[in-house]
């Protein structure tokens, strides 16, 4: 499976950074190819590497699966020591960075699985709603300001975000993965083991959900 | 804007047999509002059948609530797509120095 989650850190080339200072000394760049040698042999520097190098990333991705700091470090530290562990397991067939997303996705997937002990709240109040006929009920409003206006503001940024951590889980997981993570729908399938068809309808709900909070934020006057 | 609205609702709802699709027989105009809705991820996508694209588009033609509700669809994906960024940030995310040592540590 071609795996193409966002923000690959590109290239082959991984910058190392300063205060990797573990014996053997690492050379200040590396590729996918040397850095698995040292993972495979057990050297410290590249784990150390392997963890500085993509840490931020991962964590990024895990806060947004998960939702909070905590659970974020717990998932990465576990999926950390998962990809220590299965280093041997390792092809190259996808790029050292893709694969361990891949783990930190699966780990927080299976974080929130766990702690999801109540029936999480249904999406239907946030779709559209629409009349015998077809039509919708609303009369929607423009948006006073365009979204890539709306994006330079902090504030903004921060309401998305909050909308998104409204949605239920099951819909936000696959906003998260297929708009933000940029995994494919195939992939985001494979990885919440439901169908592509199902991923697409819970996309679509997501958004549109995602819109119904946002439209208080950004769009002109009364719109019910 | 309101005279807009109100025209738009008019050739929308009074003309839904002809323009809008909405209650019409199969064969004619099939796309509705509702339909509409429902595909527009697939017409963002560019799956749509021909057909059925050419469908849409006539509907977006003459129902100026769908163009608003797919243009805030549209921006709300963009939204989403972003809202994780931080131009303003000096420098990249690095990963917490304490987690670092935590992950070391564990693996020993």
């Amino acid at each position: 499976m071609e795996y193409k989650g966002r923000r690959q850190f590109a290239g082959h080339q991984i910058r190392m950074r300063e205060h990797i200072s573990s014996e053997p000394r690492p050379p200040s760049t590396v590729d996918d190819t040397v850095l698995v040698q040292g993972l495979k042999n057990g050297q410290e520097w590249a784990f150390e590497a392997l963890v500085r190098v993509f840490g931020a990333r991962m964590l990024s991705t895990a806060r947004r699966l998960v939702g909070n700091e905590e659970d974020a470090r717990d998932v990465v530290q576990s999926a950390y020591l998962s990809a220590f562990r299965a280093i041997g397991e390792f092809q190259g067939s996808a790029q050292l960075s893709t694969w361990l997303h891949r783990i930190v996705v699966n780990t927080a997937l299976m974080r929130l699985r766990s702690r999801r002990r109540k029936p999480e709240e249904s999406i239907e109040a946030l779709l559209p709603v629409f009349q015998a006929d077809g039509h919708f009920v609303e009369r929607f409003s423009s948006w006073d300001v365009p979204a890539d206006q709306l994006l330079e503001q902090q504030e903004t940024r921060r309401q998305v975000r909050s909308a998104i951590d409204r949605l239920p889980d099951t819909y936000r997981t696959v906003l998260v993965l297929r708009d933000i993570e940029e995994l494919s729908t195939q992939e985001v399938a494979e990885a919440l083991a439901i169908t592509p068809s199902a991923v697409k309808v819970r996309l679509h709900r997501a958004r549109q959900a995602l819109l119904t909070l946002l439209r208080p934020h950004v769009a002109r006057g009364p719109t019910r | 804007m309101l005279r807009g609205v109100q025209l738009d609702e008019k050739a929308c709802l009074a003309g839904a047999k002809r323009e809008c699709g909405a209650g019409i027989k199969e064969g004619d105009i099939p796309v509705t509002c509702r339909e509409l809705a429902d595909f527009i991820a697939d017409y963002l996508a560019d799956t749509l059948p021909s057909d059925t694209r050419a469908h849409f588009e006539h509907h977006m033609g003459v129902c100026t609530n769908c163009v608003t509700y797919l243009d805030g669809y549209k921006a709300t994906v963009e939204l989403g797509r972003h809202a994780f960024d931080n131009p303003d940030a000096p420098v990249p995310d690095t990963v917490p120095e304490e987690l670092v040592k935590a992950i070391l540590a564990a693996r020993r």
